[in-house]
């Protein structure tokens, strides 16, 4: 919870000078103004709230930054080796505090991360109901697709999967659900987000394990996981594939024409049914279009 | 009476000379504590990496004056405000100013580091611990009985002067 690691000053001013619900990135950087990002726009943080004054704007301190990071860590940085290799460390409200600093290596292998410098931290949203103008698209009368959705960084991907998700229980779809939630951000730390009742969780594994754990444990109908993006992960879905398990996942890239220049697009393509393009246009969330298996139009809101 | 009053004399000088004494003990009982609490701490940033709250509550102190500074230091934690060095030792007066000094960076560092480091920190103070605890068993030995006998030795002679 952002209580438990901002100082108070700071806490109050973002939880009382604005509206905390439009939050959706605060921004630190050593001797650097604080930025936070509402509604998809930046401002910086003053005394009074947002302002577009930098003289006016609480500059961070590298106090301030090693402060967070050990609040974070329930006050114990030994504890989370793992998560600071990986440069990043999960909020038990599923905020994802991303970190910079210095990367220390040995042959090669990261042995930790310290001397930190710049923390980034991601205030996820309930946005209810952000899937409905696609969902038709997405569950029809023959059942679930198999579904990318693409969008840069920031633009609502892991919403918008929540929703689905959620809105799939709303309507009783007895679909069995399995979150594959590789960094405790689609349904939190502890399940605390809204993810549904017919959805089962499974959290901080890889997606080769857990596609696999999964899929043998729990035999759900899809298999929900976010960004995926190395040769392994498509591996996964493939794998999820080949046992009839459908898939939602999430993946970097602007458009439909960005995504043929990644890697594994070969595999990706003949994977997924349906593509939903999100972008920040209207804030983040918002649905460009929704292609189908060949990439024709299947709806278009620009 | 009169023996009775002498016997409290004695007694009195005798609680005296073991107030004087129990200095030593409780100071030699305190860095023991401390010592324990930097063994049990890198035993479980090394195998188990329990969170540092856990590591407190989970250990069980017979010095009240130790119990006390993990209590003020586990505050100071949830209210996420900075060590201060005179709220920590409050209410103790077993400690030197150079002891306090050793406590207080030793508390500071706690949970601010990687394992490896977090590790070689630790060792580096558990030497620190151990060379005090050396100098208190040795004050101990040495002043810890004296005052005790000095207290009986004072209140026989009172008793001798007044009877």
């Amino acid at each position: 919870m952002l209580k438990d690691i901002l100082d108070e000053k700071i806490y109050n001013i973002i939880t009382t000078k604005f509206n905390y619900g439009y939050l959706n990135e605060i921004r630190l950087r050593v001797n650097n103004p604080i930025v936070v990002y509402v509604k998809g726009q930046a401002y910086f943080l003053g005394e009074n709230g947002l302002t577009t004054q930098e003289n006016s704007a609480i500059i961070v301190t590298k106090q301030m930054i090693e402060d967070i990071i050990f609040r974070a860590s329930e006050f114990s940085i030994y504890s989370i080796n793992e998560e600071l290799k990986k440069g990043y460390i999960v909020l038990k409200g599923g905020e994802r505090l991303g970190i910079c600093g210095t990367i220390v290596s040995e042959n090669g292998e990261i042995k930790t991360l310290n001397k930190f410098t710049s923390i980034n931290i991601r205030i996820p949203h309930e946005i209810k109901n952000c899937s409905l103008d696609a969902f038709s698209f997405l569950v029809d009368d023959e059942g679930l697709k198999n579904t990318l959705v693409i969008s840069p960084p920031g633009a609502g991907k892991t919403t918008f999967i929540r929703d689905f998700v959620n809105q799939l229980s709303l309507r009783n779809l007895s679909y069995n659900v399995l979150i594959l939630d590789e960094r405790g951000e689609i349904a939190g730390e502890a399940k605390e987000l809204s993810v549904g009742k017919f959805t089962d969780v499974l959290s901080f594994c890889t997606k080769k394990n857990g596609f696999m754990q999964g899929i043998r444990s729990m035999s759900p109908h899809i298999i929900v996981t976010d960004e995926i993006g190395d040769f392994e992960d498509i591996l996964a879905v493939k794998f999820a594939g080949y046992c009839g398990v459908k898939v939602m996942a999430t993946i970097h890239a602007n458009n439909i024409e960005d995504l043929k220049y990644k890697d594994g697009w070969q595999d990706i393509k003949n994977i997924f049914e349906r593509y939903v393009v999100l972008s920040k246009r209207n804030g983040p969330g918002t649905i460009e279009g929704v292609y189908g298996e060949d990439f024709s139009r299947l709806a278009i809101w620009r | 009476m009169k023996y009775i009053l002498l016997g409290v004399i004695v007694f009195i000088c005798g609680y005296i000379g073991y107030g004087l004494s129990k200095y030593y003990i409780v100071r030699l009982k305190f860095f023991n504590d401390l010592l324990n609490f930097a063994e049990k701490f890198e035993t479980e940033i090394n195998f188990s990496k329990t969170k540092l709250l856990n590591v407190i509550d989970n250990f069980k102190s017979s010095s009240k004056e130790f119990v006390s500074v993990l209590t003020n230091y586990k505050t100071f934690l949830n209210n996420g405000n900075l060590i201060s060095d005179t709220l920590l030792f409050e209410k103790i007066k077993i400690l030197k100013d150079d002891e306090k000094h050793n406590v207080y960076m030793f508390f500071n560092e706690l949970g601010k580091l990687d394992v490896y480091n977090q590790t070689k920190q630790i060792q580096n103070y558990k030497q620190k611990f151990n060379d005090i605890i050396k100098s208190c068993s040795e004050d101990k030995k040495k002043y810890g009985s004296l005052y005790m006998k000095l207290g009986i030795i004072t209140g026989l002679l009172f008793s001798l002067l007044l009877f």
